[in-house]
């Protein structure tokens, strides 16, 4: 499932234009209007210009506290795990020549 | 209502899309793509891939390639199919590579190609911007103009504004994705969301013949998080193990090939295992080292990077705490078996100036990316040898809506496709009695008008189109032919008949003819 940080979302609704599944909807913040057709994919979280959304597991896979970050920087995509809110590993893949 | 003309219409900016648009360009044709969400990051590349299987690697020859993939499909393959899509691949990866994919030149199986994949989508939008002369997003295509035989064009509803505006072309091509969401998911749906079948339904209403729709994908995934084993299985050698440390692959499949046996009987094996109790079933990674795993997680981060979070969350140490597999539910799919929109070696369907290629398209059994990519190429290629000025007058059309909602009704669907067609609940078996239930559920379904977000009553009503015409095939096919995929309690005894089920609907009703191959 996906989590907004609504301190840090600008509301630019990056999110919302490149949702595969159309799962959200902008009403003045972006909200997963449709959990259902979440696919997990993390296109939004890529996407998020101000990294204020992160991936949990689904309630019924896993431990809520872990969380996931992606920044996208350029060529490379960094993945960040978290637990409870602290940075605990990180791993990057180069995504463009 | 607003007409936009074009040589080439594509529907769906996926793979097998932009990959069309670009030949397109290369054959001197104008090519429109219509994408329901948006190029950059739609359908099943959304986050990433790390293979690209169906790649004809140097010393291999395309009928290697064709026995491979019918072995793959239990013998039900389309050698013209087979032989013309792989010829094309290595054409396909260069273009890729030449736009910045990161391509290892390492083997993934016999006939797959590693990559570091997790921007293949944003690339191919790259490629659909530069040769396509326009690219409409956030538009739904929902109806196909055919007379006669021929195709005149494609009704669209334009998300944005709920306007309908028509797209004339010479040729259209269904480069959509395959169908998820028809059976109730036990977890992350393996396919997404986003995928309706909707390219099947505007075959499917427009009298074109569709292929082998008895034969639902179920794939064997990580249990849970439903991320992809073949990686690990194929890449890794990494056995399936049961609750008592039997590899039961090697025990009781060596006939279908043990643990490299198709990917059906990959399938089928561990859900005896369970109906029989012999779970968890485990992928025995024990072996992996430590350089191995780090670039297993490298290799699943450009694919499915949920996975990441998983074994993190769930303390998943490849050594000590393995991992555990589970088919999930049944879905429709060209790109992994032979179900899909029929077509001739050109990727012209049976209705005229139609094309249809990737996960749209039946005929192979094993397409993946690289057949898509392929057959893109393919398809645009044909269109530019299509000629003739298009006269047809597109009539006023609206999506019919109502006040039922959509969410109920994919629910029942979901919910009696799960009990009466052989859904994960009943270890994927049907008979005719409940395959008949289930289709008398999906036609009283689909006399409903649907209410609410007009793509979400859009897509469900595309997936109640797709799942009638596979349970019609699925009646129709009396035998066992490939479990659990196609596995029948009235006709038990596994056949290797070797016919395609090839199907037309007429607006009313279904009427098959087999094709042989």
């Amino acid at each position: 499932m996906i989590v907004f940080d609504y301190d840090l979302c600008i509301k630019c609704g990056k999110c919302e234009k490149i949702c595969p599944c159309l799962a959200i909807e902008m009403i003045d913040f972006p909200k997963l209007a449709y959990p259902d057709k979440c696919w997990h994919c993390c296109a939004c979280i890529k996407e998020c210009p101000s990294n204020a959304i992160k991936l949990r597991l689904p309630p019924h896979i896993g431990d809520q506290r872990y969380e996931m970050l992606v920044l996208d920087r350029q060529n490379t995509m960094v993945f960040q795990i978290f637990f409870s809110g602290r940075m605990i590993d990180e791993m990057s893949i180069q995504v463009r020549k | 209502m607003e007409i936009i003309s074009a040589d080439l219409a594509i529907v769906g900016g996926g793979t097998a899309g932009c990959m069309a648009s670009y030949e397109a360009k290369k054959q001197g044709i104008d090519a429109i793509i219509i994408e329901k969400a948006r190029v950059r990051r739609s359908g099943c590349l959304a986050p990433g891939v790390n293979a690209i299987y169906s790649y004809l690697h140097e010393g291999e020859s395309p009928e290697n390639y064709y026995e491979f993939v019918k072995f793959q499909g239990m013998g039900l393959a389309r050698r013209d199919l087979a032989l013309s899509m792989i010829k094309e691949t290595p054409y396909a990866v260069g273009i890729l590579e030449n736009h910045g994919l990161p391509v290892l030149h390492e083997r993934q199986g016999r006939f797959g190609m590693r990559i570091y994949g997790e921007h293949i989508k944003p690339i191919l939008a790259d490629i659909a911007i530069e040769s396509a002369e326009n690219i409409i997003e956030r538009a739904y295509s929902f109806d196909l103009a055919v007379e006669g035989s021929r195709v005149y064009g494609v009704y669209v509803f334009d998300l944005k504004n709920q306007d309908v505006f028509f797209v004339k072309a010479k040729a259209v091509l269904i480069a959509t994705g395959g169908a998820s969401g028809l059976y109730r998911n036990y977890t992350v749906p393996w396919y997404p969301q986003s995928n309706a079948g909707t390219g099947y339904a505007l075959a499917i209403r427009a009298g074109a013949e569709i292929e082998g729709f008895e034969f639902r994908f179920i794939p064997p995934r990580i249990k849970d998080v439903n991320s992809p084993i073949g990686v690990t299985a194929v890449g890794f050698r990494a056995p399936l193990v049961n609750a008592e440390g039997e590899e039961f692959m090697k025990s009781g499949y060596q006939e279908f090939g043990g643990e490299t046996a198709p990917i059906a009987i990959r399938a089928f094996a561990p859900s005896r295992e369970y109906l029989e109790g012999r779970f968890p079933v485990y992928i025995n990674t024990e072996s992996i080292t430590e350089e191995q795993k780090e670039k297993l997680i490298k290799l699943y981060l450009n694919a499915w990077p949920m996975f990441y979070l998983f074994i993190h969350a769930r303390g998943i140490d490849f050594a000590e705490k393995m991992l555990e597999v589970m088919p999930c539910e049944p879905y429709i799919s060209g790109s992994h078996t032979v179900a899909g929109i029929w077509i001739y070696e050109n990727r012209m369907t049976s209705v005229d100036g139609l094309l249809a290629a990737g996960d749209a398209a039946g005929g192979v059994p094993l397409k993946h990316v690289g057949g898509a990519l392929a057959e893109g190429i393919i398809a645009a290629r044909t269109a530019s040898q299509i000629k003739g000025e298009n006269g047809f007058k597109p009539e006023e059309r609206y999506p019919e809506f109502g006040d039922y909602s959509w969410r109920d009704a994919e629910e029942r669907m979901q919910f009696v496709l799960d009990h009466y067609a052989g859904g994960v609940s009943r270890y994927y078996i049907y008979n005719e009695h409940s395959a008949r239930i289930a289709l008398n559920e999906i036609m009283n379904l689909q006399s409903l008008r649907l209410d609410g977000k007009a793509v979400r009553v859009l897509e469900t009503c595309d997936r109640l189109a797709v799942a009638r015409t596979m349970l019609e095939h699925m009646i129709e096919r009396k035998e066992t032919r490939m479990p659990p995929f196609q596995m029948r309690s009235d006709y038990p005894k596994l056949s290797s008949s070797n016919y395609i089920l090839v199907s037309r609907f007429d607006g009313q009703k279904h009427s098959f003819r087999r094709d042989y191959v």
